[in-house]
This record gives structure tokens, C-alpha cells and sequence, in this order.
């Protein structure tokens, strides 16, 4: 009787540890037909066609499943991407004949330690008449002996890839088995949708420690795009109606439900993975509802009307969107009108429904119905009227690319129109368009001669720049009302700032190619001309891409100088410090120029996992970049992580700043630094220039330049530089900060040898406005170190533009401040062009230095730094004044409810910000285009030598 | 003889904590008794470098049946089996746990010492636990026991075990050698101390592991007996901590 029951169970089958073995066809409930289906299944060569999209990254050895309705591309063993150790994982999905990739990357995994994905060890290609499959088959990263093994299979007429993975455990404990999906959205992208009680894009905040939290049951998980071009990713499972699992913007993971595996136990799981064709839910969860009829006999019924939006044009992303309840408060689907205003979707059968609107993000009318089991005309629902208007920009009197800002003029019309997109990503008001997406996205509109875009009433103010180093343009309230049209005209003009014999550059810029970007790259194109910056450096995460397309669809070739390269950014957790118990990453690197491989696995970019940063730089020196003559920069220094991943080097490797580094290797993170890994060619401090300004908000301004003054005060000199750090229209503004590079280059003979040389020897001032011009006789800042005359003077000129704010200027000598001046010039018309030159002085050097010894000086300027404090003894400001009580102590630490009684906290920050300003005030007006930022600027060093060792060798 | 002079209800024998699921490869007493007894029991394995735990805790119903003064029948139930893992998902589970059938045969046996043989079945009982997978396993084993004094022994025993598993996945078969040496003293009447020196070879690796056993046990009156008693492999391969239970037995 037992081994009848046994017999009639289904059994793993790759997991004796043999490979010639086939695992049997997935989810046999599942039958779709159709007239003339295909399929196929090939190992990708070159030169051949590969699915579209922009997180489309197939690569010869890759192999591609497709049949007449999906495309699917399983990566190679030795082409891995993302948190994945090995190929063998779903790398690109899209609609066939679409290129509309919107999958990063499905793989499979048992946990969230890094031990616990799955590495592939062999891929056979397996073709059964139509039905075409890749089988991988190897163990858990970090257990040999537990065996794992997946099938894909594609079958014609179906719309995804039916999956099975068997696992077995041969060690001889038991473990936490989570056999899991992991769905790696990379964030700014697919947003999850779950028909749960109370959820649908609702899902809990968690971190890895309190995940289980985040764990519930759902029929099916999709997850949407709501900007194209899109198409939306789901999963359910082919054997049970429920997976579990739990959702974010950054990561999902759907799964059979965690349990304790004991040893000698196995597990399968089949699912079946599918996509709908374009933005929104409902074409996935169309999909869904289909699937669960076949297989578990639910009944669905479609469910069809009409929405009638008066003023703006249906279709596009956040005009109209529906999300459908039913009486148990479980959403089950969302939908986005056609252009028309038709929609239909379906939903289960034998329920009462609420179907909520949602227009630019706030709910905008709600309609009901019943559903039988017959399907529903749910009638005509009609949104409140919006109103239009038509944009136009000259710059220099000529209609010309832009950035406006459309922002609220009032405080009724920010709080009318405030909105996420269904609570991710950031608040805007208005949500003109998709926050990450194309223009328009959140509240910006990219303009390139009049264009239209639809506003909810109210009354705006509109704004833009060409960078720091124009005129604001303005157009201020501005009365919007429904069905009514009208127009805005703003004119820049270009200032007289930009110093002679420089070229402005961004040199951390991201599109749609990087893992947690979703801009097109023609409105990347479009924001690069529109910030009026000379040199763009292209620094895709862990990709190289150079925008060749877009550049010539918008014929804008000769007005941009454009350098391809990437950033390294570390997805696997490894332990690479004695003194810390956990698994890092080495936080983020910048190398160019990077060869751009169109055919590569990461598109020229070296494969850059497991890798202390010297073995980082060999890596990318043997995937083409010119170590000789490139540039490879450290970026923002500290921060924190994302889904446990360091995003900076300083804080992974926990640089103790009241203590040098340490010479000796000894696996301590104090002594990374200068360590050379094995098989290195270079020591991890073997790189060229760190950030000391990144992003918009600029929020790191004083830890990043903390870091820059701790290694120079030690005689470790690098270039400083400042950089926006965009990956969209939102967030961060292109090219705020930048950097000006005093360089013999020009924009007309662009020499990137030249330019990236003076880039090395630090002729960089950073900015987001203040241009800031100082020397010492016929000294510039740089990172050549001089012996200066007893009468030398410091001569600093400080220029911007009059919406700029300078509230002072700082004279850092040997990382203090020395010398703070606030007699600054004070524009009278911050709309003007009058008032450009705010400080011209001498400042004597014996003023600054100290009697003797090697010293520098750095200048800054720009709005007073918010004073801030270290709480937890490292040398690093970590907390502000949050509480505004005039001291900094534990009661300013977010996280902290009582005196820990310790001089040292464990737990610190935030640092405290500048205040939001008054309408209408000088800091408002450079908030319009330099969101939540305040004005900074600072030179590179002057470095002296004077003790006579003929170079500066740090602060004794 | 010697059977005859160690009875009493203080517990005998090797220290019974468990470490490997279903205690196989355990070491059995030579002297055939009529018993019932209720186990608390459990053991740990703490990694944090690698970020792992696991708590095993069970209740155990044990049973012996004296068939003649030379044979008796025994088992073991793990009524309840709690299991956690504790690592990222941190996972419980909870239900019945395994179930160990057997039988001994004292082969000698002379005033000062005795010998025995034991087999040992391991049922696959744990069916929430298990949930696809059959593991069985079975021992056989000597042991031997010698009185130095009256209130001291020494004991030993070698059980060669076996597991694998049914159910249509992968078997795992595993051969394994465990070797007990260990001595116990009875310092009073009611009261004895064990401590052993455990060891096992080849399920998992050359060296399984070797450690420490120790206990404490007591009795009361001639049929009730109480015993503390932990195991804790030191070197090897396995990675527990260590395990412990506390156990009542009514000997008839």
C-alpha cells in the first residue's frame, strides 16, 4: 500500500546527483491552445536577435525560450547577473515582437543569506516536439549537498514559462526551506500587486530582520509597470491557490511557504510565470484569473466600461487608473483605460465590487457592481474635469530642450494635488506622469518647443534653468481651471559663469539600462541637453550604455559629449572583514571610459561580484577600461545599504576616522584600505577621485567631505568631485551638482585623455551653483602640491547666479573651517541677470596656516552647514540637532526613546537639515529647480609642501 | 549476578541525551528491565558566523518490556517534536516526532560484568516534519558493562548504524560507527553521576564527532528514577551544541 502511495506521488528527478537525467513537464493542469502557435528554444550566438526593452541584457551563450506570445531569456552559466551567483536564471522577458523587457531578473533561492540562492552548475537545452524547456540543475551556493534542480518549458500559445524546481536536502541537518522566486525589480520600477484583504499595492515595510513580518499568502502576485514602454510580470502556483511570500519595490519573492526542511527531505515547486502585454495589473491579472479557472475550477467573469475624463488625454500614465475591491476589501485588479476611455478586466465571478479612480494619483471618483457569473457592463464613470496647459521654453531666445518644474503656488492647491504612485516612490504634487518613467514624470516636464500637458486645477508656479549658470525661468501663478487651455512662456538666459577655459561634466548619470532606473533613453537624451552640461559621463549600474539611438533620434550629436562608463555596484554578500559578522558588498565604483559592447553580458562592464575594490579595478582594466588614462572614482563614501547591500566603501569597511588607516594588513576594515587583494594588480586605494558631493539634496555633503579630509589629512590625496547621481526626471536634477574641470579640452576638440588627466590631478570645483574662483599667485587648486611665499595670499572669487543663495564662504585649512565670510552681495532680482559676483578678497596665508608643516587649504561656499555631531565615537558626524534643544545628544537620535547611559551610542542619526524656506524666499526660488537642496560648492585643494620633502605628505 | 545487583530505580547506562534525529546509533543498557518513563529533551545548534540556529526540543514517551532476565523489548515515542530554525526566515515546526523500536539480548553475563547485543529501528514518524520523505534508520550494537566496585562502572558500547530514506527522492544512505566508553558512580544509594566519552564516525564525515556525556540521576524508592543528562560533541563535523534532556522512569 505504501509503495503504491508512494508511486503515485510526484518524485523529484534530477536530485541523485547525476545530470543525465530530464525533470518531467511543469504544472500538467495547465492546457492552452491556439491556432498556429510556435515555440522555440536556442542558445543565443552573435549577432542574433534579442528581445527589446530597457532591462533587456541578453548575451551570446544565453538562451533564449520564446514562442509565439512571450520571450524568455535564461542566462548562461558564466554570464550571472545581479544577486544570482550563477546563470541559469530569467534574465529578460517580453512580449514577443514587442521589445518591451520589463523583468530584471527571477531567480531562485531558498533564504535570503547569500548560501541560499542557487548555483547552477549545468544547462541542457531539451526539446520535445513543441514543448521546449532548459534544465539547470546544481546545489545551494552554500550547500554542496543540497542538491537543486529547475526547469523552464515553454509550450506555443502560452503567455510565460512554466517553471518546476525540485530540491532535496542531503546534509545531515535540517534547514529553513523558503523555496522561493525572487522577483529583483532593483526599485524605481515594477511595483507588486497582490489580491489580499487590504493590500493590492499595499505591502508592509520590513527590513532583513523583522521579514517574516512581511510574509502572507495571495492567489497570485503581479507586478506592474506604469510607464512604457511596460509589460507586466505574474506568478501563481500550478499546484496550490495560494504562494506565499512577501513584496517590495526592490524585491519579491513568491514561494512555497517557508518550513523547517529536515535532512533527506525534498520539495518541489511549480509555477507558471507569465506577462501581459503593456502597462498596469489587469493584462497580467487577466492572465492570473484565466489560469486559476484551468486549474483550480475559480470562475472569473470580465468585467468592461467606459471612463469619460474631461480635458487631458486617456492612455497615459496617471491620467486615469482604476483599481477594482471587492466587498471583503481585497483589490484584485487594476486597470488603465485606453485612450478612448474603454477598460475591461476580469474578476472573480459571484462578488460585489468598488471600483476607486484615480486621476494624477488622488482618488477621483468611484463607481460599483455586481458580478455574477455572467460578464458585467459596468457602465460610465466620469472623472473630475482637469485643465491643460501648453509649455514653451527659449533659452537665449530660442525654443530649446528643458526641465520645468511645475509646483503648486499655494498651499491649497500642494495639498489637493499631493500623491505617490499607489504609496511608492516619492510625493509629488502634481503627479503629472509615472514618478520615474518619461515626461512627464512626478512634477517635471521635459520641453523641447510648446508642449501640452493636463493639470488638475489649481494655481502653479513654473520653472526652469539651464543649470546653475542661467537665469531662473518663471511663469508664477499661474491659474489652472478645468477644460480650459492656455499657455506658459519661459525664457533662460545664459549667464556669464561658466570660467573661461572649463567644461562642466556629471560624472554619475543613470538610465534605463541601470537596474533601478526606468527612464527612456531618449528622455535621459533630452534631460542631458536640458541641463546644459559639456560632458556627460553614462554610468549605468553595473552596464555600459551610449545612448547611441536616442542621441541620433534626437539629432543632438554635436551638442553633447557624451563618455560611456559604468558603476560597479556590488550584489553579493561576502565576508570580507574580519571584525564584522555580517556579509557586504564594497559600495559603489565608477570607472570610464568603459568600451561599450553591445553584444556583452553587461554591455562592456566587467562582472564585478565577490570583489575587494583592487580586484574590482583589474577586472574592469581586463574588460577595456584605460587605467592610464581613464578615471575611476569612489562613490558617495557613506550610506547605507538596500536590501542589505552596502552602498558605500567607507561605511562597509567601517573606517574608523579618530584612527589612521592602517598600513598592516591584518582583515580588519581599518586595514582594507591599502590592501592588495591576491591576483590584484592594484591596492584597494588605488583609485583616482571620490564624490564629496552627490545628489541634489546633497544631504551627505559633510560625512563625504569628512572622509575626503580624513585621508588628506593623512597625505592620501584624491581628487574631490560633485555629482547628481540621476536616475531619473525625479530625485535628483541631471547635472546638479556638477562638476567644472579647468581643462585645455574643448567642447569643439573633445579630448577625453585631456579631460579625464585634469579630472586625476583634481582641477575640479564642485558645485550646485556658487562658482568659486580662488588661486595663490599663479597657483589653482589641484592635487600638485606647491611651496607658497611667506607674503602669498589666498585671492577667492565667488560668482552665481542671482536665484543662488551664498550665505558664506569657508576657508578649510587642513580639514577646519578657519575662516567663515558672510560680507557676501545680496541679489536684488533673484529673476534677473544683475549681481552675478558676491565676494572678491584677499586672504593672507599666514593668516590660515599653521607656523609649519605640510597643510592645505580647500574653499567652500554656499549655505551655512547645519551644525551635526558624532555620536558613536568614530570621527564621523553622524546626528544633527533634531530636537532643536540646542544641544546634540541621544534625545536627537531617531531611533533612540531613552538615555542608553553610554558615551557612545550604537544607535545615531539622522543628520540634521537645513529648514524647508518660506514661500518665496531665496532659498524657495533655488529649491524650484534644486529640489530639497541648498547651495554648496567647494575647490579642490591647494596642497603645500613645506617641510621641504619636496611633496605634500599630509597633516603631522 | 550482575543484572541482579544494579537494580533499583536510579537510571543505568550510558548518558541517553540525544544528538541525532531519532537517537540512532544510541547506546542501550545490557540488564533487560520493565520500564515507562516521559522524556524532556532537546538540543541546539548556535552558528552565528554563519547566522544559523536550531532548537530541537521533544517529549518522549519510552517503554521496555523484560521478556525473560536476558531479552527485552523497548521503544520510544517522541510524542511532540518542536523544531525552530533560527537564521533570516526563521522557521517552527511542530508535531510528531520519530519513533525507535527495538529489542537487547544480554549474551553474558558473570558477577562483575555483563554483555549485550541491541537493534534499533527508526520509524519515519515524524510526518509534519518529513512532509515528503520516509527516513528509516537501524542499529545494531554491543554493549558491555563492568563493575570496578560496587558503586562504579564502566561502560561501553559500539552500535553500527544505518539511514536512508524512502519516498521517491534521493535515499542519502549513510553507514555510520558510534563508540561509547564512559563510566558511572553511585556515590550514594540514591544518587549516581555518568560521564562518557561519545564519539561517531563515518555518517557524515571520517569524524562525526567526539565529545563529552554527562548526567545526574537519581532514584526514589526502588522503582522511580530521575536523570539530568547532556551530551555535547567537541570535535567533528556535527554542529550541535549540544543536547540535554531530563527524564522520569518507573521501572516495575
Amino acid at each position: 500500500m505504501l509503495l503504491l502511495l508512494l508511486a503515485a506521488c510526484d518524485h523529484p528527478t534530477c536530485l541523485d546527483g547525476t545530470n543525465d537525467c530530464e525533470m518531467p513537464s511543469p504544472c500538467a493542469d495547465l492546457a492552452l491552445t491556439c491556432d498556429g502557435g510556435t515555440s522555440e528554444v536556442r542558445v543565443l550566438g552573435p549577432g542574433d536577435p534579442v528581445p527589446g526593452g530597457m532591462d533587456a541584457l541578453a548575451s551570446p551563450g544565453d538562451i533564449l525560450l520564446a514562442n509565439d506570445k512571450v520571450q524568455v531569456v535564461i542566462d548562461a552559466l558564466d554570464h550571472p547577473h545581479y544577486i544570482a551567483p550563477t546563470g541559469g536564471a530569467i534574465l529578460d522577458m517580453s512580449i514577443t515582437g514587442k521589445d518591451d523587457d520589463s523583468v530584471r531578473h527571477i531567480f531562485q533561492a531558498t533564504g535570503l543569506l547569500p548560501e541560499e540562492a542557487f548555483h547552477y552548475t549545468s544547462l541542457e537545452v531539451i526539446e520535445d516536439g513543441d514543448i521546449k524547456a532548459v534544465q539547470a540543475i546544481g546545489t545551494l551556493d552554500g550547500y554542496p549537498d543540497i542538491p537543486v534542480a529547475t526547469r523552464y518549458e515553454i509550450r506555443p500559445c502560452e503567455p510565460g514559462v512554466r517553471v518546476r524546481t525540485e530540491i532535496s536536502n542531503g546534509t545531515s541537518d535540517a534547514i529553513s526551506l523558503y523555496l522561493t522566486d525572487a522577483f529583483y525589480w532593483g526599485g524605481r520600477e515594477l511595483i507588486p500587486f497582490t489580491p489580499r484583504a487590504g493590500s493590492g499595492f499595499t505591502h508592509p515595510s520590513f527590513g532583513l530582520g523583522d521579514i517574516v513580518t512581511a510574509f502572507f499568502d495571495v492567489p497570485f502576485m503581479v507586478a506592474a509597470l506604469h510607464s512604457p514602454p511596460a509589460s507586466s510580470v505574474g506568478v501563481l502556483s500550478c499546484d496550490d491557490d495560494t504562494l506565499s511570500g512577501f513584496q517590495s519595490d526592490n524585491v519579491s519573492a513568491m514561494g512555497l511557504a517557508p518550513r523547517v526542511f529536515p535532512s533527506r527531505d525534498w520539495e518541489i515547486y511549480e509555477r507558471f510565470i507569465f506577462l501581459g502585454e503593456g502597462a498596469g495589473v489587469s493584462s497580467a491579472a487577466d492572465i492570473a484569473y484565466d489560469l486559476k479557472k484551468t486549474l483550480f475550477g475559480e470562475a472569473y467573469v470580465t468585467v468592461s466600461g467606459t471612463i469619460e475624463a474631461p480635458g487631458g488625454t486617456l492612455g497615459e500614465t496617471m491620467r486615469a487608473m482604476l483599481e477594482i475591491t471587492d466587498s471583503d476589501e481585497v483589490p484584485v485588479t487594476q486597470v488603465l483605460p485606453a485612450a478612448d476611455g474603454t477598460w475591461s478586466a476580469r474578476v472573480p465571478a459571484n462578488r460585489s465590487y468598488t471600483i476607486q479612480a484615480e486621476a494624477f494619483g488622488v482618488p477621483a471618483g468611484s463607481d460599483t457592481f455586481e458580478a455574477g457569473t455572467s460578464d458585467v457592463d459596468a457602465g460610465t464613470l466620469t472623472l473630475d474635469a482637469v485643465g491643460e496647459v501648453s509649455i514653451d521654453v527659449t533659452v537665449d531666445g530660442v525654443a530649446d530642450h528643458a526641465l520645468v518644474f511645475v509646483i503648486p503656488a499655494d498651499d491649497a492647491t500642494a495639498e489637493a494635488t499631493a500623491a505617490t504612485v499607489y504609496g511608492f516612490f516619492d510625493d509629488c504634487a502634481p503627479m503629472l506622469g509615472f514618478t520615474h518613467g518619461g515626461s512627464p514624470a512626478c512634477n517635471r516636464v521635459l520641453v523641447n518647443g510648446p508642449t501640452t500637458v493636463a493639470l488638475p486645477p489649481g494655481t502653479y508656479d513654473f520653472y526652469t534653468s539651464r543649470g546653475p549658470f542661467s537665469t531662473l525661468g518663471a511663469a508664477r501663478g499661474v491659474k489652472v481651471e478645468a477644460v480650459t487651455g492656455q499657455s506658459v512662456s519661459l525664457a533662460v538666459e545664459t549667464l556669464d559663469l561658466q570660467p573661461v577655459g572649463t567644461l562642466s561634466g556629471d560624472f554619475h548619470v543613470h538610465g534605463g539600462k541601470s537596474f533601478d532606473a526606468n527612464i527612456p533613453d531618449v528622455d535621459r537624451v533630452e534631460a542631458f541637453v536640458a541641463s546644459g552640461i559639456d560632458v556627460i559621463i553614462s554610468t549605468e549600474h553595473d552596464a555600459v550604455n551610449d545612448y547611441a539611438a536616442a542621441i541620433e533620434q534626437l539629432g543632438v550629436a554635436d551638442r553633447l559629449l557624451l563618455v560611456t562608463g559604468t558603476e560597479s555596484t556590488g550584489h553579493l554578500l561576502w565576508r570580507y572583514r574580519t571584525d564584522y559578522g555580517f556579509p557586504q558588498v564594497i559600495g559603489h565604483w565608477m570607472f570610464w571610459p568603459m568600451p561599450y559592447d553591445p553584444e556583452g553580458p553587461y554591455r562592456g562592464a566587467a562582472y564585478d561580484e565577490k570583489a575587494e575594490p583592487g580586484t574590482l579595478f583589474t577586472r574592469e582594466v581586463a574588460a577595456g577600461w584605460d587605467r592610464d588614462n581613464g578615471v575611476n572614482q569612489l562613490n558617495h563614501p557613506y550610506g547605507g545599504a538596500q536590501f542589505g547591500r552596502d552602498y558605500s566603501w567607507a561605511s562597509a569597511a567601517g573606517f574608523d576616522q579618530t584612527k589612521p588607516l592602517a598600513t598592516e594588513y591584518d582583515g580588519s576594515g581599518q586595514s582594507l584600505f591599502f590592501h592588495t587583494p591576491e591576483g590584484a594588480d592594484y591596492s584597494n586605494a588605488d583609485y583616482d577621485v571620490q564624490e564629496v558631493m552627490n545628489g541634489t539634496k546633497n544631504e551627505n555633503l559633510i560625512q563625504y567631505r569628512s572622509f575626503w579630509y580624513y585621508l588628506l589629512n593623512q597625505g592620501i590625496v584624491r581628487g574631490g568631485t560633485a555629482n547628481s547621481d540621476s536616475h531619473s526626471l525625479v530625485e535628483n536634477v541631471l547635472g546638479t551638482p556638477r562638476n567644472v574641470v579647468f581643462t585645455s579640452t574643448t567642447r569643439e576638440a573633445f579630448d577625453v585623455g585631456t579631460f579625464d588627466a585634469d579630472v586625476r590631478a583634481g582641477h575640479i570645483l564642485g558645485t550646485n551653483g556658487p562658482v568659486i574662483l580662488a588661486n595663490i599667485a599663479e597657483h589653482t587648486p589641484g592635487l600638485t602640491s606647491f611651496t607658497p611665499g611667506d607674503s602669498d595670499v589666498l585671492h577667492v572669487v565667488v560668482r552665481a547666479a542671482p536665484w543662488v543663495p551664498v550665505d558664506e564662504v569657508r576657508i578649510v585649512v587642513n580639514g577646519e573651517v578657519k575662516q567663515t565670510i558672510t560680507d557676501l552681495v545680496v541679489p536684488v532680482d533673484p529673476f534677473g541677470t544683475a549681481d552675478l559676483d558676491r565676494l572678491d578678497t584677499d586672504v593672507a596665508l599666514t593668516d590660515l596656516l599653521p607656523a609649519s608643516g605640510d597643510a592645505y587649504i580647500v574653499v567652500e561656499a554656499g549655505h551655512a552647514l547645519m551644525e551635526q555631531a558624532d555620536l558613536d565615537c568614530n570621527g564621523l558626524v553622524d546626528t544633527g540637532d533634531n530636537n532643536g534643544d540646542g544641544t546634540i545628544d541621544w534625545q536627537d537620535v531617531a531611533d533612540l526613546t531613552e538615555d542608553p547611559g553610554v558615551d557612545c551610542l550604537d544607535t545615531v542619526g539622522p543628520l540634521a537639515e537645513p529648514p524647508e524656506p518660506e514661500r518665496d524666499t531665496p532659498d524657495w526660488f533655488f529649491r524650484s529647480v534644486t529640489p530639497n537642496g541648498y547651495a554648496a560648492a567647494f575647490t579642490n585643494p591647494f596642497l603645500f609642501d613645506r617641510d621641504g620633502d619636496g611633496a605634500y605628505t599630509g597633516v603631522k | 549476578m550482575f543484572c541482579d545487583a544494579w537494580i533499583d530505580g536510579v537510571p543505568q547506562g550510558p548518558v541517553a541525551a540525544d544528538i541525532v534525529d531519532g537517537d540512532l546509533g544510541a547506546a542501550h543498557g545490557v540488564c533487560p528491565t520493565t520500564s515507562i518513563g516521559l522524556t524532556a529533551g532537546g538540543n541546539a545548534i548556535v552558528e552565528l558566523e554563519n547566522l544559523y540556529g536550531r532548537i530541537r526540543a521533544t517529549g518522549t514517551l519510552t517503554g521496555s518490556y523484560a521478556l525473560s532476565d536476558r531479552a527485552e523489548l523497548y521503544a520510544k515515542v517522541e510524542a511532540v517534536r518542536f523544531d525552530t530554525i533560527i537564521t533570516a526566515i526563521s522557521v517552527t515546526g511542530i508535531g510528531p516526532g520519530y519513533t525507535d523500536v527495538g529489542a537487547s539480548y544480554r549474551l553474558l553475563e558473570g558477577p562483575h560484568a555483563a554483555l549485550g547485543l541491541h537493534g534499533t529501528l527508526v520509524l519515519p514518524t515524524a510526518f509534519t516534519l518529513d512532509q515528503h520523505s520516509w527516513p528509516l534508520g537501524v542499529d545494531v550494537g554491543a554493549d558491555g558493562v563492568y563493575a570496578v566496585k560496587d558503586n562504579f562502572l564502566l561502560h561501553a558500547s559500539v552500535v553500527p548504524n544505518f539511514g536512508a530514506a524512502l519516498g521517491g527522492g534521493p535515499a542519502y544512505p549513510a553507514f555510520g560507527v558510534n563508540l561509547d566508553l564512559g563510566a558511572e558512580w553511585k556515590p550514594f544509594k540514591r544518587f549516581g553521576v555518568v560521564l562518557d566519552g561519545i564519539s561517531a564516525f563515518g555518517r557524515t564525515d571520517v569524524l562525526d564527532y567526539a565529545g563529552v556525556g554527562v548526567g545526574f540521576r537519581g532514584g526514589i524508592g526502588d522503582h522511580f528514577g530521575l536523570s539530568l543528562e547532556a551530551r555535547a560533541p567537541l570535535v567533528g563535523k556535527a554542529r550541535e551544541l549540544a543536547g540535554a534532556d531530563l527524564r522520569g522512569t518507573w521501572r516495575f
